[in-house]
C-alpha cells in the first residue's frame, strides 16, 4: 500500500510539472508583444517600453522566466494582477474561491444523493418504467447545455413567476438555480454510470454464488451488488471535480456569481494573463490532487488495485 | 462481389475473411437497428445534417439581413423563432448555425481522433519509457478542467472558427489515447501480431494495418459521444464570446445575445438552445446505440 501511494504521489508531481510547462507554453505562444497587453492602448516611447519589459522580467530568456514563475508559484506567490488595480492574484483567488466551492460542493452533494439510488434502482429494475424514465432523463441531462438550462430557468422562475432572484449570490434563494443547474448535469452522468456498473456487477459469478448459497435477496443486493457497484464511482468523483470546475465558469457567468469562473472570464476580457495562468494552473492541480486522493481511497477499499 | 464465380482463387481464405468481415458489420448494423433510441439519434443527426447542407434552400430569410423596424419581435407565423436584437430572422440564423455546430463537431473530432489513436497506439505498442512519458502527458492533459484550458487557449490564439476547431481538436484526444493504449497493450501479445513481426512487418505497418483496425469499435463509440461533447464545448465558448465571432450565426453566440437581452427579449434565449439539445441528443443516442451494437457480448 505504502509503495502504491508513493508511486502515485510521484506520478502526480510529474503530471503537475508537465501541466505548468503546458500552461506557460500556451500563454507564451501568444502572438504579439506582451508589453502591449500590459500597457493597453497607451502611447509609449521605446525607452518606457524597455523599462516595463525589464520590470516584469520579460527581457530575460524564456526558460529563466519559466523558472522564476515556477519558483514564485511554489512559494504561493502568483504575482500581481495587471488589471485588478495591481492586487496580488492570491487575494483575488482567496476572495472568489469560497463562493465557487460552496456552489460546487452543494451541487456534487445533491447530485450524488439523487443519482446513486436512481442508478442502482434503474439497473435492478431494468427495462421497467422506472428504468426507462431514468434513462430518458439522464440522456436528456447530458445533452442540455447547462448555461441554456440556466437561462430557461431564469426566464421561468425569475421573470415569469418572480420566485427566485435571476442574478447574484445574496441569500439562500440565490443558490437554488445555479446549484440545480450544476447538479443536473452531474446527476445525469453519475446516474448513467451507476446503472452501468451495477449491471456489470450483477452479472458477476460471486453474485450467483451468493444467491446459490441461499442468502436473501436483500443481503445479496446490499453486500454483494451495491457495495461493489459503487466502488468505481469513487474514482469518477475525482475526475468530476474538473468537469464541475468547467461547468462553473459558464454558470457563474450566467448567474453573475462572484466566483473563480467569473474571475477567470473577467481576467480574459481584460487580457490579464497572469490571473488566467494562475487559475488554469490551480484548476489542474486541484483536479490532480482530487484524482490522487480518490485513487488512494480506491486502493484502500479495493485491495485488488494495490497488487496490479 | 461476384469475383469468386469468375476466377476461383487458389485458396478460399481471403474470400471467407471478406465474408466474415461483411457479416460482422451487417450483424452489428442489425443489432443497431434493434436499438430504437439509436435509430432515433441517427434520424436527428440526418435531419440537422440536411439542414446544414441545404441551409440556403431551407432558410426562409437571409440570416444576415437586418430589418431594424422589427427588432426583438416575438415569434409569429412569419418568423416562428422571432427576430433577434438587431433585427434578423432567428429561424434562418438557427438553421445556418447548424453548419458551425456540425463543422466544429466533426472536424475537431477528426483531429483529436488522429492524434489520440496514433499516440495511444505508440504508447501501448512500445511500452517502457515511451509509454511512461506519453501516459504522463495524457494525464496532464486530462487533468485540466477542459473548458478552462480551452478558454485560456482561445484567449491566447484569438477567437475564430478555425481556432475553435484547432484548440478543441488538440485538447480532447486524451480519451482516445487512453482507450487505444489499453487495447493495444493486450493486442500486441496476440498471435497475429507475432506472425506479422515474424514475416518482417515494420512497427509502423503493424500499428496501422494490424492494431488500429482492431480498436475501431470502441473508437467509433467514443467519437460519436465526443461529437456531442464538442458541440456543447463550442456552444459554451461562443456563449462566452471566445468562439465563433458575430455576425456568423452560431447557436452559442445567439444564446450569448439571449443572455444580454433576457429581460427585454426573452425569446432569443430559447430556440438556439433547443437546436443544441436536438443535435447533441442525436449524437449521444447514436453513441449509446453503437456501443450496444458493436459489443458482441451483447448486454442487451
Amino acid at each position: 500500500m505504502t509503495r502504491y501511494v508513493i508511486l502515485r504521489v510521484l506520478q502526480g508531481i510529474v503530471v503537475i510539472w508537465i501541466v505548468t510547462l503546458m500552461v506557460f507554453m500556451i500563454l507564451h505562444l501568444t502572438p504579439g508583444d506582451p508589453v502591449d497587453l500590459i500597457v493597453g492602448e497607451a502611447n509609449m516611447t521605446t525607452e518606457q517600453r524597455e523599462q516595463i519589459r525589464h520590470f516584469w522580467g520579460l527581457d530575460k530568456p524564456i526558460y529563466v522566466q519559466y523558472f522564476t514563475w515556477l519558483n514564485n508559484v511554489l512559494h504561493g506567490n502568483f504575482g500581481e494582477s495587471v488589471s485588478f488595480g495591481g492586487r496580488p492574484v492570491t487575494d483575488l483567488l482567496r476572495a472568489a474561491a469560497p463562493n465557487t466551492l460552496k456552489l460546487n460542493g452543494l451541487a456534487l452533494f445533491f447530485s450524488l444523493v439523487v443519482a446513486l439510488p436512481v442508478g442502482v434502482f434503474a439497473a435492478v429494475k431494468r427495462y421497467t418504467l422506472f428504468d426507462g424514465t431514468a434513462t430518458v432523463f439522464s440522456t436528456l441531462g447530458i445533452s442540455i447545455p447547462n448555461f441554456w438550462l440556466g437561462l430557461v430557468l431564469i426566464i421561468l422562475f425569475s421573470l415569469k413567476l418572480g420566485w427566485l432572484p435571476p442574478f447574484g449570490s445574496n441569500g439562500w434563494k440565490a443558490y437554488i438555480l445555479p446549484v440545480f443547474v450544476l447538479a443536473t448535469e452531474q446527476m445525469a452522468l453519475i446516474a448513467r454510470l451507476t446503472r452501468a456498473t451495477t449491471l456489470e456487477v450483477m452479472n458477476q459469478e460471486y453474485v450467483a454464488t451468493a444467491r446459490a448459497k441461499g442468502l436473501t435477496e436483500r443481503v445479496v443486493m446490499m453486500r454483494h451488488i451495491v457495495r461493489n457497484a459503487l466502488l468505481p464511482i469513487i474514482t469518477v468523483i475525482g475526475f468530476r471535480v474538473g468537469v464541475l470546475l468547467s461547468g462553473t465558469i459558464v454558470i457563474e457567468t450566467v448567474f453573475a456569481w462572484p466566483g473563480i469562473g467569473r474571475l477567470l472570464f473577467q481576467a480574459i476580457s481584460r487580457r490579464d494573463y497572469l490571473v488566467v495562468q494562475s487559475i488554469v494552473t490551480i484548476g489542474a492541480a486541484v483536479v490532480i490532487l482530487a484524482t490522487l486522493l480518490t485513487d488512494i481511497i480506491y486502493a484502500y477499499v479495493d485491495p485488488r488495485i494495490r497488487y496490479r | 462481389m461476384s469475383s469468386e464465380f469468375v476466377a476461383p482463387p487458389q485458396t478460399l481464405a481471403p474470400v471467407q475473411a471478406a465474408f466474415r468481415r461483411q457479416n460482422e458489420w451487417r450483424r452489428a448494423w442489425r443489432r443497431f437497428l434493434r436499438f430504437k433510441p439509436a435509430v432515433a439519434g441517427l434520424v436527428l443527426i440526418a435531419f440537422i445534417a440536411l439542414l446544414a447542407i441545404f441551409a440556403p434552400l431551407v432558410s426562409p430569410y437571409d440570416p444576415y439581413a437586418i430589418d431594424t423596424t422589427t427588432r426583438g419581435a416575438a415569434p409569429s407565423l412569419a418568423h416562428p423563432f422571432g427576430i433577434d436584437e438587431v433585427g434578423r430572422d432567428m429561424l434562418s440564423r438557427a438553421i445556418y448555425g447548424s453548419r458551425v455546430a456540425m463543422l466544429v463537431g466533426l472536424s475537431a473530432t477528426g483531429i483529436s481522433l488522429i492524434i489520440g489513436v496514433l499516440i495511444g497506439a505508440t504508447a501501448g505498442y512500445f511500452g517502457g519509457f515511451v509509454d511512461a512519458l506519453l501516459s504522463r502527458i495524457v494525464d496532464a492533459l486530462i487533468a485540466f478542467p477542459l473548458l478552462v484550458l480551452l478558454i485560456a487557449m482561445a484567449a491566447a490564439l484569438g477567437p475564430s472558427l478555425r481556432n475553435v476547431i484547432i484548440i478543441i481538436g488538440v485538447t480532447v484526444w486524451g480519451q482516445y489515447a487512453r482507450v487505444v493504449r489499453a487495447e493495444v497493450l493486450s493486442l500486441r501479445e496476440r498471435e497475429f501480431v507475432t506472425a506479422a513481426r515474424t514475416v518482417g512487418a515494420t512497427d509502423g505497418r503493424i500499428i496501422v494495418r494490424h492494431i488500429i483496425p482492431n480498436v475501431l469499435g470502441p473508437i467509433i463509440v467514443l467519437a460519436s459521444l465526443s461529437v456531442a461533447g464538442i458541440i456543447l464545448l463550442e456552444a459554451a465558448l461562443s456563449f462566452l464570446g471566445l468562439g465563433v465571432q458575430p455576425p456568423t450565426p452560431s447557436w452559442g453566440s445567439m444564446l450569448s445575445a439571449g443572455r444580454t437581452y433576457i429581460l427585454t427579449y426573452p425569446h432569443i434565449a430559447l430556440f438556439p438552445g433547443l437546436a443544441i439539445v436536438v443535435t447533441v441528443l442525436g449524437f449521444n443516442l447514436l453513441g449509446d446505440g453503437l456501443r450496444d451494437a458493436l459489443d458482441p457480448r451483447g448486454n442487451r
